[in-house]
């Protein structure tokens, strides 16, 4: 059984195992032109992780039906920019579907029950790679 | 529920609707009769667009009041800014807009826990505890079911850090509305909504517990098959405000008597209907929630200025196919103008408002757009009725 890896943004792929208790994923591993994409798939969620060729987590994506989906967790070191945009901006701003902080792009769509989203730390990005890449 | 992309030119009039306090009719608590006493159109509750208030900060978000009491007793207070949502389910309202105090009428775990919930929306989430209410729909007989309280704070949390594990809404201006109505045509919320067992400081994950948020439609005494939603048509340029209505029950009454429309029954697992947009089908949903048409299409430019919007050079009209789980299928003709210049006119409601899906999900979010000019009928999971039984959408 392969023990789950879960890389949390912003941090190196080889220095995180994070044992998700809340996420009991598989995991696959697509090879990109310039990246590399682990696929962790979990009862209620699936969860694209993003790795530069020097192994640093530059984006996520995320596709979530039910349970918990340990955004603090996956989002690592970025989570309290993210969460102070969330808290402190006006209900317009705050409720687009596109929100843009100091460090990140963060987008979210979907309902109760099916919510989806992605992350991508802008100066992380490695050279040629665009927001478009992540799917 | 999802949400909006422009920000309202709109200038806010000086009147502003607050939470009212006043009371409502609910003296008596009993079920009371069915029609007899009633009028005939006490399942109608009035949905106003950019009326005034927290929701008329945001396009194309629909509002309610709903009137909400003490169990059992005369103790009641009409919330208004209560978002119209049929992507979701359960009554949900901000702890902070109530006057009254339910702190005798929270749901607990039977071992003195307090029970906590936690629900994910498309953009967001929401935190708090879960009472038990009485909840008055229009006229209807008031019906003693959970609701949620949010409140960020419940259980010692905070906005930032939460058995969510993500963000929550903190107030109601950060949310754009004091509640959530949702009523889409299932009884619960199908697992969607994550349940804590909280002590004052710490709270632990929970499994469904048998007082969990439930439909308030699902409950009521005879209305309780599904729900009608009308309004009237707009202009292209968009109006200020639009006023529509939400009928309770299908065929239960003369006001909610449908007619020839197609009916198309959804997957019982996931909800959603089959919409074939340019060749490919994606999974679709009518959301009052969603503010926009939202759907991937590479060949619509996005606004350079305003975040998930469409802003053709000139509107672009567009067709896709709806078909339900029973074969029935639709063609909905529906147009995306530019959002920056719809945004521009100071309008408030617009019915060719689009934005891109964000990829992964790959759905057809019918949202509020496509419920203008048009009456919709959901249908409740597992009622009959004379469209046959839910779930399924109609219009």
């Amino acid at each position: 059984m392969a023990r789950p890896v879960f890389p949390a943004l912003g941090e190196p792929l080889a220095s995180i195992e994070r044992d998700q208790q809340l996420l009991q994923a598989t995991q696959t591993v697509q090879q990109q032109t310039g990246f590399t994409v682990h696929i962790l798939t979990a009862p209620g969620a699936v969860v694209r992780e993003y790795a530069s060729p020097a192994g640093v987590v530059f984006a996520l994506a995320w596709q979530h039906r039910m349970g918990l989906l340990d955004l603090e967790v996956l989002f690592g070191s970025y989570y309290q920019e993210y969460a102070q945009a969330m808290t402190m901006q006006a209900s317009e701003a705050r409720q687009s579907p596109r929100m843009t902080t100091e460090h990140l792009i963060v987008e979210r769509r979907g309902r109760m029950g099916a919510a989806s989203g992605r992350v991508l730390v802008i100066p992380l990005l490695p050279p040629g790679l665009s927001q478009d890449h992540i799917q | 529920m999802m949400s909006k992309v422009i920000i309202r030119l709109r200038v806010f009039l000086g009147l502003i609707l607050l939470v009212g306090a006043g009371t409502a009719g609910c003296g008596s608590s009993s079920s009371g009769p069915s029609d007899g006493g009633r009028s005939q159109d006490s399942n109608v509750l009035p949905v106003m667009i950019g009326g005034g208030g927290l929701c008329a900060g945001i396009i194309n978000r629909p509002c309610v009041n709903v009137t909400i009491c003490i169990p059992g007793s005369a103790q009641c207070q009409t919330v208004t800014d209560i978002l119209l949502d049929t992507g979701s389910v359960g009554l949900r309202v901000f702890k902070s807009v109530l006057t009254l105090d339910f702190s005798q009428h929270l749901e607990t775990n039977g071992q003195g826990n307090i029970i906590g919930e936690c629900v994910i929306f498309g953009t967001g989430a929401v935190w708090g505890s879960v009472a038990n209410a009485d909840v008055i729909l229009g006229d209807e007989p008031r019906v003693s079911i959970p609701i949620h309280l949010v409140d960020s704070t419940f259980a010692g949390q905070s906005a930032a850090s939460n058995p969510c594990r993500q963000p929550v809404d903190a107030t109601p201006q950060n949310a754009g509305f004091n509640g959530l109505l949702g009523i889409d045509g299932f009884e619960s919320d199908r697992g969607a909504g994550i349940y804590f067992s909280c002590s004052t400081s710490a709270c632990a994950l929970l499994g469904r517990p048998a007082n969990a948020v439930l439909n308030p439609v699902a409950v009521l005494p005879n209305d309780n098959n599904g729900h009608v939603i009308t309004f009237p048509a707009v202009d292209r340029t968009g109006a200020p405000t639009v006023t529509g209505s939400l009928l309770l029950g299908i065929g239960t009454r003369s006001n909610n008597m449908p007619s020839g429309v197609s009916v198309l029954t959804r997957d019982a697992a996931t909800g959603t209907i089959m919409t074939v947009y340019k060749g490919t089908a994606f999974p679709g949903f009518f959301d009052t929630g969603s503010t926009f048409l939202f759907f991937s299409d590479p060949a619509i430019p996005e606004c350079a200025n305003i975040s998930g919007a469409f802003c053709p050079s000139s509107p672009v009209n567009l067709t896709a196919t709806n078909q339900g789980r029973n074969q029935a299928s639709s063609v909905v003709n529906f147009q995306i103008a530019n959002a920056n210049d719809l945004g521009n006119s100071g309008n408030g409601v617009f019915d060719n408002l689009g934005g891109p899906d964000v990829n992964m999900s790959a759905e057809f979010d019918w949202g509020l757009p496509f419920f203008l000019g048009r009456t919709v009928y959901t249908g409740m999971a597992g009622r009959g009725s004379s469209l046959g039984t839910g779930p399924f959408w109609a219009y």
